[in-house]
């Protein structure tokens, strides 16, 4: 097990997670973010141009991949590799957020990435895949939609010699990656993230109260994961109930989290301590109808740590989040690809499992600005 | 009144054998539909006319197949079924979930197991996807509800059966499923097609010749058609409008299970698509909403239209290099434009 | 002149429907138009409504050229149309079918219900009818909805008033409400069309008749001039043995038939059409059920062969018991039903031999059904009851009405018959095609098929029956057999 790139920003003792924690489906699918969140103006607009020119009866030669341009190629020495990547849904800001760090990163490494977008749909994510297993590529990375689905396409591809890189979800259970063809899974760690928020919110509370437990899609493992990082936190505190006694589903919907949650501020009477939403666009759904209610004073924390948590922890309204580090992974699924490209490694030499730490981002860790800056897309470190 | 009468017959068969294989415009308007789809891409994306591309359209089109199969039958009958999507992911769950007990393949599915078991987890969610469809013709029926309403609930408790029996767990499936989903048959020449392609092919010549040569397959043309006047023919119309309802679900469990195979394994989130898609297909094909019009022929083409657009905008979209986003986008284009297209072909037959 | 046509042409496919018709009607006028099934009189009318934008020819109206490229545009010349098949909205109710996309608002835009109820209620009194006019249009009898059919076409405001067979699913007092009704529009400077196969009522309403026959007009004659019988002549080109001159004198009804009992009712009812009806008919008997529109014999046809479920009572079929309301029983033991309403009766869209052989398709063509075995299945029927044109592929659309009535029986013939019960068999159908099909009923009634008909045509029950039943308000109140009776006698007794 490797840690990659332990950040100074970073307060994580090495080896906090146990591999052997079966993870299955798409650690963070499903959280359907609104299109205006898309932050770099410049995807943007290529974005549009490729729409229109496609509306425009499909003239040939328009759109192209949006952040080549703006990136130069690689070094110019370097023959540039090719890359095919997938991964759960661009629906989700957080799965853009990796295709935009993918391509900045591939136009600086001399990488062409080529984007299938997986629609949070196994059966699209795995027609696309399908449809490319014949065409050369250098390397693949894939976050499946759902575990074991694009499993026939990557063996197809380690016949032909295809190294494939998982990432976040596992495309086939540990145990298997290497027969079936994947060669290294790069992957946050869930149950961390959810720990080190909730164990902010129970010290904010003094350790007693009640609790609120929002959680994302119980379909995906990410969201169990999460789920049991706060339960694991929990059962240290005694003193500390959960409202309608346990998680709260709401599949990364903010509507349906504003609506639970508000049902939930309805019916208690005392004013209850603390929130641990798994994602940070539920939570900052939610905090408005604190206004005006006993629970004003309530501790809200929650998990993914990319843009707009992090203003929200700056001004006050999210207590803490921890960052699910979307960069990073995809950045090194890529870099690792293109390394194992370039310098022909062999199966063995590569590690099977690489955890990418986020850290807990509160007023306090004094991580803040510098999580501002690696998270910004033009930057797409973190 | 003839007086030689046989050989009267014999001739207006002639005349009519003459007639049919022109057809009407209509009949053909989705045949113009699908060869014009197909010389754009062949026109437009390099390597599209290939046999791997014939070998992608077939594999993508085959579980779409299967499930338009029944939904034709409901939507002949003038009646709709919004349940097919969720009664394929609760077969295959139940399915997933069987072979992953104690008594069949274990925990993860890879214990050893006789064939016999393996044949009841297959068996055992077919036949419950048979009688959730007939308990939605059972409810439609005896309700006098409209079916989309009926349908829209047994989709969601489907749903939440499927929810409650994996508990949002991963299911392995048995190995024959894989195989049907993912290995092929060599047809020679290098040309393969997956054991699936063939199991939709025969789903479709079942449904065909039902529709087309039996006396319940008259009856679901004529209950379509006009209700009242099947009833005063003495056809017992609410048995058709139960058995296709029942016959929908049944082949939405078939193609639940062969997709499970496909994708080697169950979750909660597949077959989220397959109802609009499949929708989309049958009437792509040219079967009527309102029933009494259609037959499985026309499916076929539907399917393979919408396989067709499908494969050939991702091929598109990556020589283009277009953002992949971009693709429903254009899908949903296309499919206005052929069904736009479809409409007025049949509109000129009409007239 | 109110309205001119000239030269007006239409081909469907290969075979000319109109070919070069002129036609003219000034203000305040009736004209009639006749002529034989397929003659090309709804298509000259569909042309005027704006059904059938594409004709040759030249329609003006009030000297200017009239466009009639869309039903919308002939109204705004003031053509209004009552078609012979029915068009409400079965949902809606009585009152708003009569004003239908022109319901009286206040100032807000709030229908006036009361208003319209109450205007609704004095139309139809006009005509002699007195109903609660909040009624769904779909739970009243085919008469009525006929009624409100014409009335909404009369009250529409229209100058020119084309009507399509208006009488045919009325009895005589309301036809007489309804002529009275025309004569005061007529008064007031409507002109209108009116086709009809009662050739009697052409020549009482109009004072113009213009004969059509295969698409070309034959003459235009005035109504003074003519008698039924030559008109009929003008219409078919042949002298035909009138049966209908008979109508008019006493028919001398033979005694009660001695057969066995073929159908046997007991004491059926189903409020609020009819109850305790108890009737027999026996094999080879023609049994008539009379009464005016309403009066419930209708919607005893329809019980009797399971099309409607009686809340009590018994049917027996040859000694045994038929399951009511249960139209496969029924059509399995020979029990069939002819209905006035072709478009409940015959899937339309479908083919002619696929609604030949609905209903006995595994006796008639077995467990495995092509196309082929169908057809010579379904030729030989359509020859007998002579359906033209015999083109068993075409969708029984295509058909005009009388044809598609004979495809109806043609269903039936594949099967056993037994008892066949008919309500209104030949409405809507020329002199032609109705001596065919009745011709047709006398002869299963010649092999033993027990049959009754169900009609508010005196004419046609004292022309065909051996024994006429009067219905008034769902009761059977008289019973004619072996006496003499005549038209005034049964409208009497009604």
């Amino acid at each position: 097990m490797t840690h990659d790139e332990a950040n100074v920003n970073e307060p994580i003792e090495p080896g906090a997670r146990a591999s052997s924690t079966a993870r299955g489906a798409a650690g963070v699918g499903g959280r359907h973010g609104d299109s205006d969140r898309l932050p770099d103006r410049a995807t943007r607009r290529g974005f549009l141009a490729g729409a229109m020119g496609a509306s425009a009866a499909m003239a040939a030669g328009c759109g192209g991949s949006p952040d080549k341009a703006a990136t130069g190629t690689g070094p110019s020495d370097r023959k540039p590799l090719r890359a095919a990547f997938s991964n759960a849904g661009l629906q989700s800001t957080w799965c853009a957020l990796g295709k935009q760090t993918a391509e900045l990163w591939g136009g600086l490494l001399g990488v062409d990435v080529q984007w299938f977008d997986g629609e949070f749909d196994p059966e699209k994510q795995r027609n696309k895949i399908d449809q490319i297993v014949d065409q050369d590529w250098d390397f693949c990375c894939f976050q499946a939609v759902a575990i074991d689905a694009l499993a026939p396409p990557v063996r197809y591809l380690k016949e032909r010699g295809v190294p494939v890189i998982s990432m976040d979800t596992l495309v086939v259970p540990m145990d298997k990656m290497r027969e079936t063809g994947v060669w290294m899974e790069v992957t946050p760690d869930h149950v961390f993230m959810a720990e080190s928020s909730t164990r902010d919110m129970m010290r904010r509370i003094g350790g007693k109260g009640r609790v609120i437990h929002i959680g994302g899609l119980s379909a995906h493992s990410g969201a169990r994961d999460r789920r049991r990082g706060f339960e694991q936190v929990l059962r240290e505190f005694p003193d500390v109930q959960v409202v309608g006694g346990g998680v709260v589903w709401c599949d990364w919907e903010k509507q349906k989290a504003r609506d639970a949650f508000e049902s939930m501020l309805q019916q208690e009477k005392e004013p209850i301590a603390g929130a641990f939403f798994h994602s940070d666009d539920m939570a900052l759904a939610c905090i408005p109808a604190l206004a005006n209610s006993i629970h004003k004073d309530m501790v809200i924390t929650a998990v993914d740590g990319q843009k707009e948590g992090l203003f929200a922890v700056r001004d006050g309204t999210l207590a803490a989040t921890t960052v699910n580090p979307v960069c990073r992974i995809h950045r090194t699924a890529l870099t690792i690809g293109q390394f194992i490209a370039r310098n022909r490694e062999s199966i063995d030499e590569v590690p099977e499992l690489v955890i990418t730490p986020g850290p807990l981002v509160t007023k306090d860790t004094g991580n803040l600005e510098a999580m501002l800056y690696l998270a910004d897309p033009r930057h797409g470190i973190v | 009144m003839t007086t030689d009468v046989p050989r009267d017959i014999e001739r207006v068969l002639k005349t009519v054998r003459r007639g049919r294989w022109w057809g009407e415009p209509s009949d053909w308007a989705p045949f113009v539909t699908l060869a014009a789809i197909v010389v754009f891409f062949a026109l437009t994306t390099r390597g599209f006319l290939q046999p791997g591309t014939l070998r992608l359209v077939l594999q993508q089109g085959a579980v779409l197949a299967i499930v338009s199969v029944g939904l034709t039958f409901v939507l002949i009958c003038g009646e709709i079924d919004l349940s097919v999507g969720m009664v394929a992911l609760w077969t295959a769950c139940a399915c997933g979930v069987l072979f992953e007990c104690p008594f069949a393949a274990g925990e993860g599915g890879d214990g050893p197991v006789s064939w016999w078991v393996v044949a009841a987890v297959i068996a055992a969610p077919l036949l419950s996807s048979l009688l959730l469809g007939l308990a939605s013709g059972v409810v439609t029926v005896g309700s006098r509800l409209p079916s989309f309403i009926i349908t829209l609930a047994l989709m969601n408790i489907a749903d939440g059966m499927a929810r409650w029996i994996t508990n949002s767990e991963k299911f392995a499936v048995p190995g024959i499923l894989k195989r049907i989903g993912n290995d092929r048959i060599p047809l020679g020449g290098g040309f393969s097609l997956p054991y699936s392609v063939f199991v939709a092919a025969a789903v479709l010549l079942a449904g065909h010749l039902t529709l087309k040569h039996t006396r319940f397959g008259r009856f679901v043309y004529m209950t379509g058609g006009n209700r009242e006047a099947a009833r005063l023919a003495g056809v017992r119309t609410s048995r058709i409008v139960v058995a296709g309802l029942a016959i929908c679900g049944w082949t939405a469990g078939i193609g639940g299970l062969v997709n499970a195979g496909r994708l080697e394994s169950v979750t909660l989130d597949q077959n989220a698509d397959l109802l609009l898609s499949a929708v989309a297909c049958v009437v792509l094909g040219g079967t009527s909403l309102f029933g009494g019009e259609g037959g499985i022929g026309r499916t076929l083409i539907g399917v393979l239209t919408y396989s067709v657009l499908q494969v050939g905008l991702n091929a598109l979209v990556v020589q283009l290099e277009w953002d992949d986003r971009i693709r429903p986008f254009l899908m949903g284009l296309v499919l206005l434009g052929a069904l736009v297209l479809n409409g007025i072909l049949a509109r000129r037959g009409d007239s | 002149m109110l309205l001119e046509c000239r030269g007006i042409s239409k081909r469907f496919g290969g075979s000319a429907a109109l070919d070069g018709v002129d036609f003219e009607l000034p203000a305040g006028s009736a004209h009639g138009l006749v002529g034989s099934n397929g003659a090309g009189k709804s298509t000259l009318m569909r042309i005027l409504a704006g059904a059938l934008p594409s004709f040759e020819g030249r329609v003006v109206i009030d000297g200017r050229p009239a466009d009639l490229s869309s039903p919308r545009a002939a109204s705004r010349h003031g053509i209004a149309m009552v078609h012979q098949e029915l068009s409400g909205i079965g949902s809606l109710s009585v009152a708003e079918n009569l004003f239908l996309g022109r319901q009286p608002v206040d100032r807000f835009g709030r229908v006036r219900w009361g208003l319209m109820r109450a205007t609704a209620a004095a139309y139809l009194a006009e005509m002699g009818i007195d109903i609660d006019v909040r009624r769904r249009l779909d739970s009243c009898p085919l008469v009525l909805r006929q009624m409100v059919e014409i009335a909404r076409g009369i009250h529409s405001g229209a100058r020119i008033l084309i009507l399509d067979e208006p009488t045919s699913a009325l009895s005589p007092p309301e036809t007489r409400g309804l002529f009275g009704l025309l004569r005061e529009l007529r008064r007031r400077g409507v002109a209108m069309v009116y086709i009809s196969h009662f050739i009697e009522d052409v020549l009482d309403i109009c004072d113009r008749v213009t004969v059509l026959r295969d698409g070309r007009r034959v003459g235009t004659f005035d109504a003074g001039a003519m008698t039924k019988h030559s008109i009929v002549h003008a219409m078919l080109g042949r002298n035909v043995e009138d049966e209908e001159a008979g109508y008019e004198r006493a028919m001398e009804l033979p005694e009660r038939s001695a057969g066995p009992t073929v159908l046997d009712a007991r004491g059926l009812t189903r409020e609020p059409f009819f109850r305790e009806i108890s009737l027999q008919v026996a094999a080879g008997e023609c049994v008539g059920l009379y009464g005016f529109v309403g009066a419930g014999h209708q919607e005893l046809a329809h019980a009797l062969a399971g099309a409607l479920r009686p809340r009590t009572g018994q049917v027996r079929l040859e000694d045994r018991s038929v399951p009511l309301g249960d139209t496969h029983a029924a059509v399995r033991r020979g029990l069939v039903l002819v209905a006035a309403d072709r478009a409940a009766t015959l899937v339309r869209s479908a083919p002619i031999f696929m609604n030949v052989t609905l209903a006995h398709l595994r006796s008639a063509v077995g467990a495995w059904i092509t196309r082929a075995k169908e057809i010579r299945a379904a030729l030989p029927v359509l020859d007998r009851v002579g359906c033209v044109p015999r083109e068993p592929t075409r969708p029984v659309r295509s058909l005009s009405g009388g044809n598609q009535q004979k495809v109806v029986l043609a269903k039936w013939l594949l099967g056993p018959i037994r008892a066949l019960v008919m309500d209104e068999p030949t409405r809507g159908m020329d002199v032609g095609a109705k001596q065919e099909v009745l011709k047709l009923v006398r002869e299963l009634r010649d092999q033993g098929a027990g049959v009754l008909i169900a009609s508010t045509e005196p004419e046609l029950l004292l022309a065909h029956c051996d024994r006429i039943l009067v219905m008034r308000r769902g009761t059977i109140v008289r019973e004619f057999a072996g006496e003499s009776v005549d038209r005034g006698q049964l409208l009497r007794s009604a």
